[in-house]
C-alpha cells in the first residue's frame, strides 16, 4: 500500500502528530529567543515617524499560489500585516512594492485590514500597494531614490534582486531590515542590511510578532525535530566513521 | 574615512572587462571536477538516447548560462543524442528555440531528433504534472503539431523515458523543485546554474541527487575546452578574471580605508569624513 | 460558508496530494494527477489575470494623471504591441521574435549587467573585516573568486581544489543545516495551512 521508501511517510506523520498534539495541549510559550530583526521593526518604523519619511516594504518576488516560495511569501505578508499596523498607529506613509499579481491582491487586502484593525481605515490608500510586475527591480530602486524612505524592509523570496535592492537601500542611508529563507544571496543581505532574518526565522516571524500560542507551539515542535535531526547527524557520523552505515542506508 | 567617488570604481571595472575583449590575454582555463562530471554523464549516453533540456532562464541570465546552453546543444548534436526541450518560465521558450536552431543548423529534424514542447505554467506543480504525464501536460509542440504525431515522443509517457535531464536554474522553479519532484523517478539530473547560486546546489551533488553542476561562465569555458567547441565563454574568461581582480581589489581597498579611518578617528578622537 | 468552503477545499486537496506521494492507490493517483493539471491551467489563467491587472493599473494611472503617469504610457504601448504580435502572429512570428531578441532580451540583460556595479559598490562599502566571522567571510570570498577564475590556478595549482573543498565541506554542511531547518518550517507552515490555522491566502479573511 505504501510507496517505497516508507520512512519519509512516517516522518511526516510523526511530525504532524507532534504538531497536532502541541497545538491542542501545548502550554503557553514564554521563552522564545529574541530575533533582533523583528525586534528592530518597531524602532525602524518609529524612526520613519521622527524623520517624516515613508517606510518601504517589499515581500520579494515569490508567488503565493505556487511553489516553495509561496510559504516564504506568505510569511512576508504576515510581517507586512504587523508593519502596516505600526505605520497606521504612528501615522507614517507606507509604500509596498510587489512583483507578482497574486501577491499584490493579498498584500493589498492585508494592508487594508491592518489599517482597519488599527481604527485608521481612512488612512489606507490603494496607492500604498504598488504592482510593478517585471519592472519590479527598476521600480524599487527608483522608489528608493525618489521617495528616500527612512526604513526599507526586504522580506520574502529573492534571487539575484537582493544585490540591487540591498545595495541601493544602503546607499540611501535608510535603516534596512531583510529576511529570506534561501541561502544563495543571504551573505549579500547580511553584509548590506542592518538586521537580517536567516532561513527559518522568516517562518517563525508570524508567530513571533503575533505571540499566537498555536504558532509558537509549532515553533517548539520544529525545534524538537531539529534536535532529533542533530542527534541523528552525530550518531550517523560517528557510526559511519567506524564503518557502520546502517543509518545512512536507512535514510537513503 | 576616505571618500572615493564610486564612479571611478565603475570606470576601473568597465575598463578591466572591456579591454580584454579587444585584446585577449589568453589566460588558461583549468577544467574542474563538476564540469567533468556533467561531460562524462553526457559522453556515457549511447547515441539515440533522449535528453531533456529544461531552459528555465530569462534573458537576464544570458551572460551566465547562455554560452553553456550553446555548447551543451552542440555536444548533444555531436553525440547523436535527441533533445526534448521544455521550459517552466515563459521567457525560457525562446531559449529553447535557440537550442532548436543549433539542432536545425546541424541538419536535424524537428519531431524526430528534437522537439520543443514550449512553456508549462504552474511552477513546481507544473513540473510534477509534466513528469507524471508528458503528453497530457503538453498536448502539442510549439509548432502546433499534436504530440501523438511526434515520433520522438512515441513511448515517452513519463520522465522515466528520459536518459538525462539538464536543467538551467537561474530562477524559480529551478533545481530545488526538480530534485524534489524527481525523487520517485530516479532520472539523472545535471544542473546548469549561475555562479552566485552554485553554493545552494552542491549539496545535491554530494547526496547523489545530481550528477554534476555547470556553474556560470567558468563552467561554460571548461565545457567548451572539454568538448572542443571553443566559443563565447572561452573568449569572455579573460574579462571575467580581470573583473574578479577588480572586485578583490575593491574589498582590500575598502578594508584598508576602513582601518585607516578607524586609526585616524581613534587618534583624533572624532569620526571624520562621510561613508560611501 | 464563505469562509469555511475555501478552508475545506484547500485542506482536502492538500491531504489528497500529500497522500498520493506516499500511498499506492490508483484512485488517489488519478485524482492527484487531475488536480495537478488543474493547477497548470489555473496558473496560466493567473498569468492572464496579472496582465489584465497590470494594464488596468496603468490605464487608470494615465487617465487620472497620477504621479509619474508619463512612464505608464510607453509601458502600455510596448505591452499592446508585444501582446498583439504574439497573439496574432504567434511566438514564432518574425515580429515577436524580433521584439523579444532585439528589445526585451537586451533590456533585461542590461538591467542585470548593473549587478556587477552594485556588487562592486558593496565590495568596497560593505565587506569589512569588523570581526573574526566577517574576516572569514572575506577571505573565503576572495579564495573562491580566485579559484573560479583563471587567476587562482596561475597563483597556485591548488586553488581549484581549495574552492571545491570550500563548496563540498563547510558550504554543504551549512547549507544542509539551513535546508533542514527551512524544510521543517515549511512543513509546519503547510500543516497550519492544511488545518486552517493560517489563512493568509484568503486575502485578509
Amino acid at each position: 500500500m505504501l510507496k517505497t521508501p516508507v520512512l519519509p511517510f512516517w516522518v511526516l506523520v510523526g511530525f504532524f502528530a507532534f504538531l497536532a498534539f502541541f497545538i491542542k495541549r501545548g502550554r503557553r510559550v514564554d521563552n522564545i529567543r529574541k530575533i533582533s530583526g523583528l525586534e528592530a521593526l518597531s524602532e525602524a518604523v518609529g524612526r520613519a515617524t521622527e524623520m517624516g519619511r515613508p517606510v518601504f516594504y517589499t515581500p520579494g518576488v515569490g508567488e503565493v499560489m505556487v511553489g516553495a516560495s509561496s510559504v516564504s511569501t506568505m510569511a512576508a505578508v504576515e510581517i507586512l500585516s504587523y508593519v502596516a499596523s505600526l505605520t497606521a498607529k504612528y501615522e507614517v506613509d507606507l509604500i509596498v512594492g510587489v512583483s507578482k499579481g497574486d501577491t499584490y491582491a493579498i498584500s493589498d487586502a492585508t494592508v487594508k485590514q491592518a489599517y482597519a484593525a488599527a481604527s485608521k481605515p481612512d488612512a489606507y490608500n490603494p496607492d500604498m500597494v504598488r504592482y510593478y510586475a517585471s519592472g519590479y527591480l527598476a521600480a524599487c530602486v527608483g522608489e528608493f531614490q525618489r521617495q528616500q524612505p527612512s526604513t526599507i524592509l526586504l522580506f520574502g523570496h529573492y534571487t539575484g534582486e537582493i544585490v540591487f535592492l540591498a545595495e541601493a537601500a544602503a546607499q540611501t542611508g535608510a535603516i534596512t531590515i531583510g529576511g529570506m529563507e534561501r541561502f544563495n544571496q543571504l551573505p549579500m543581505m547580511v553584509a548590506s542590511c542592518d538586521h537580517t532574518l536567516v532561513g527559518e526565522e522568516m517562518y517563525v516571524a508570524g508567530a513571533y510578532l503575533s505571540g499566537n500560542t498555536v504558532k509558537l507551539n509549532c515553533v517548539r515542535v520544529q525545534d524538537l525535530w531539529k534536535l532529533a535531526a542533530l542527534v541523528l547527524f552525530v550518531a550517523g557520523s560517528v557510526l559511519a566513521t567506524f564503518g557502520n552505515t546502517y543509518l545512512v542506508k536507512l535514510f537513503k | 574615512m576616505v571618500e572615493i567617488d564610486k564612479r571611478w570604481l565603475y570606470l576601473v571595472l568597465f575598463l578591466a572587462v572591456f579591454v580584454p575583449m579587444l585584446r585577449p590575454l589568453g589566460l588558461p582555463v583549468d577544467v574542474g571536477k563538476w564540469s567533468s562530471d556533467v561531460f562524462k554523464a553526457v559522453e556515457a549516453l549511447p547515441p539515440g538516447s533522449v535528453v531533456l533540456l529544461s531552459t528555465d532562464f530569462t534573458p537576464s541570465a544570458e551572460g551566465e548560462v547562455g554560452a553553456t546552453r550553446d555548447v551543451i546543444a552542440k555536444h548533444l548534436v555531436s553525440r547523436g543524442l535527441k533533445a526534448v526541450l521544455v521550459s517552466f518560465v515563459p521567457q525560457g521558450v525562446r531559449q529553447a528555440d535557440m537550442v532548436a536552431a543549433i539542432y536545425e543548423a546541424a541538419g536535424k529534424r524537428s519531431g524526430v531528433d528534437f522537439v520543443n514542447l514550449g512553456y508549462v505554467p504552474g511552477g513546481e506543480t507544473g513540473i510534477a504534472a509534466f513528469f507524471a504525464d508528458i503528453k497530457k501536460t503538453c498536448p502539442s509542440d510549439t509548432k502546433g503539431v499534436p504530440v501523438e504525431q511526434i515520433p520522438l515522443l512515441q513511448g515517452l509517457d513519463t520522465i522515466e523515458g528520459i536518459s538525462l535531464i539538464i536543467q538551467f536554474h537561474t530562477t524559480v522553479p529551478g533545481a530545488h523543485e526538480y530534485v524534489r519532484q524527481l525523487v520517485p523517478y530516479g532520472v539523472p539530473l545535471a544542473i546548469v546554474i549561475s555562479t552566485g547560486a552554485m553554493a545552494t546546489v552542491t549539496v545535491y551533488v554530494q547526496a547523489g541527487q545530481a550528477v554534476g553542476i555547470l556553474g556560470g561562465l567558468q563552467a561554460a569555458a571548461e565545457y567548451e575546452k572539454l568538448t572542443g567547441f571553443l566559443g563565447a565563454a572561452t573568449k569572455a574568461m579573460d574579462s571575467q578574471s580581470m573583473g574578479y581582480l577588480v572586485f578583490i581589489s575593491a574589498i582590500v581597498l575598502g578594508n584598508v580605508f576602513y582601518f585607516a579611518g578607524k586609526r585616524a578617528a581613534s587618534r583624533s578622537g572624532a569620526a571624520g569624513g562621510k561613508r560611501i | 460558508m464563505r469562509r469555511e468552503a475555501p478552508l475545506i477545499l484547500s485542506s482536502v486537496i492538500g491531504i489528497v496530494v500529500i497522500l498520493e506521494a506516499f500511498v499506492q492507490v490508483p484512485l488517489l493517483t488519478t485524482i492527484a494527477k487531475e488536480l495537478m493539471d488543474w493547477v497548470v491551467i489555473l496558473s496560466a489563467a493567473a498569468l492572464c489575470l496579472a496582465s489584465v491587472h497590470l494594464m488596468r493599473t496603468h490605464i487608470m494611472k494615465v487617465s487620472r494623471r497620477s504621479s509619474l503617469w508619463l512612464y505608464s504610457v510607453p509601458l502600455l504601448v510596448v505591452f499592446i504591441v508585444m501582446s498583439g504580435a504574439g497573439l496574432f502572429g504567434g511566438t514564432k512570428a518574425p515580429v515577436f521574435t524580433w521584439l523579444f531578441d532585439r528589445v526585451y532580451a537586451p533590456v533585461d540583460a542590461s538591467l542585470y549587467g548593473m549587478y556587477a556595479f552594485f556588487l562592486l559598490s558593496a565590495c568596497f562599502r560593505a565587506f569589512r573585516a569588523k570581526n573574526l566571522l566577517a574576516t572569514a567571510l572575506l577571505v573565503t570570498g576572495i579564495v573562491v573568486m580566485l579559484g573560479r577564475s583563471a587567476l587562482g590556478p596561475m597563483l597556485h595549482h591548488q586553488f581549484p581544489t581549495a574552492v571545491e573543498w570550500i563548496f563540498d565541506i563547510p558550504n554543504t554542511a551549512a547549507n544542509r543545516g539551513v535546508l533542514i531547518g527551512a524544510t521543517l518550517g515549511l512543513m509546519s507552515a503547510s500543516f497550519r495551512l492544511l488545518v486552517g490555522i493560517d489563512r493568509s491566502y484568503m486575502a485578509g479573511e
